[in-house]
């Protein structure tokens, strides 16, 4: 089992997740340069978090022409895990492999704190050590995670059990209060139509361990793991 | 030669909140009489060795494919004066 990270020129968040498989969970991670095109040695990707290409033009809207990117979405559309986490998240809907857009938040700031989450979905590949339900807490920290998509994508999305994560309060309550960036419904995190990639604002890498103030965010990686065992 | 402008503005319904900042701050200026604001970017772009036609229909394609995110924004193209 191999999980590789892609890097883009301007990511930050490869080295938290590279650490978070390899050192955590302890399985095979290496680092896949954006000009790379060989995949086929990975059972599973993660686009990780950052500022590819310093977010010019849009978050994510010249990483997805990398010419990795051709090859993600081959290897998305064969059925294996992907995750975009933050700015992966972006580069995701960029490329038109997750629906909708991530827009400036409401509030014009860099919000870059802990929220909580309501899991939604209990899908593999990503999802399945979760409950529906249950309220996790990750952290955020981005500019633009507004989540933005036409009234009948949003619909799509809930009717086919799509939505992984919603931002919430402490009893898994969606409210305005608890929505950091202005998403419609509360959005932090959807799947595609199979469920084998997932895009969210949250970065569940970055809560793996006690020592990093909490292992909230394991359950994708102990999911994942399960799934491609 | 032919300079093509790409003009690039929220979406209409999607929620810009640069735009309402913007027009905050111009109440307070005394221009309150502003009582809608639509926020951009501004492309140009040089096509030296194109005509008009062709060079307006490269900076729609242009739009389209990277200049542009459809699902939050809409544009414009023309030809520079």
């Amino acid at each position: 089992m191999k999980i590789g990270i892609v890097v883009f020129p301007g990511s930050n968040c490869d080295h938290d997740s590279y650490w978070a498989v390899r050192e955590v969970l302890g399985k095979k991670s290496s680092f896949i340069w954006h000009r790379d095109r060989e995949l086929s040695s990975y059972d599973g990707l993660i686009l990780p978090g950052g500022f590819s290409y310093g977010d010019y033009l849009r978050s994510g809207a010249i990483a997805r022409f990398s010419p990795v990117m051709e090859e993600v979405r081959s290897f998305a559309d064969s059925g294996k895990p992907v995750i975009g986490i933050c700015n992966g998240f972006q580069i995701l809907t960029e490329s038109g492999l997750l629906p909708g857009a991530l827009a400036p938040n409401d509030s014009l700031k860099f919000v870059c704190r802990s929220v909580q989450l309501r899991v939604e979905s209990e899908r593999r590949p990503w999802m399945s050590h979760y409950r529906r339900g249950e309220v996790l807490s990750m952290p955020i920290a981005h500019g633009e995670g507004r989540y933005v998509a036409e009234e009948d994508v949003i619909r799509q999305l809930e009717d086919e059990d799509r939505i992984a994560f919603r931002y919430c309060d402490s009893n898994g309550e969606t409210s305005p209060e608890s929505n950091p960036n202005g998403s419609l419904g509360n959005i932090a995190g959807i799947l595609n139509e199979r469920g084998n990639v997932l895009g969210m604002m949250p970065h569940p890498e970055r809560v793996v361990e006690m020592l990093l103030g909490g292992v909230d965010g394991r359950g994708l990686f102990l999911s994942l793991m399960e799934a491609i065992a | 030669m032919a300079k093509a402008v790409v003009i690039v503005t929220v979406k209409e319904g999607i929620l810009d909140p640069q735009a309402r900042a913007i027009i905050h701050a111009m109440e307070s200026l005394e221009f309150s009489d502003c009582r809608h604001l639509v926020s951009g970017k501004y492309f140009e772009l040089d096509f030296p060795e194109l005509d008009g036609d062709a060079a307006l229909q490269k900076a729609d394609e242009a739009a389209r494919r990277i200049l542009v995110n459809p699902n939050i924004e809409s544009y414009t193209v023309k030809l520079k004066d």
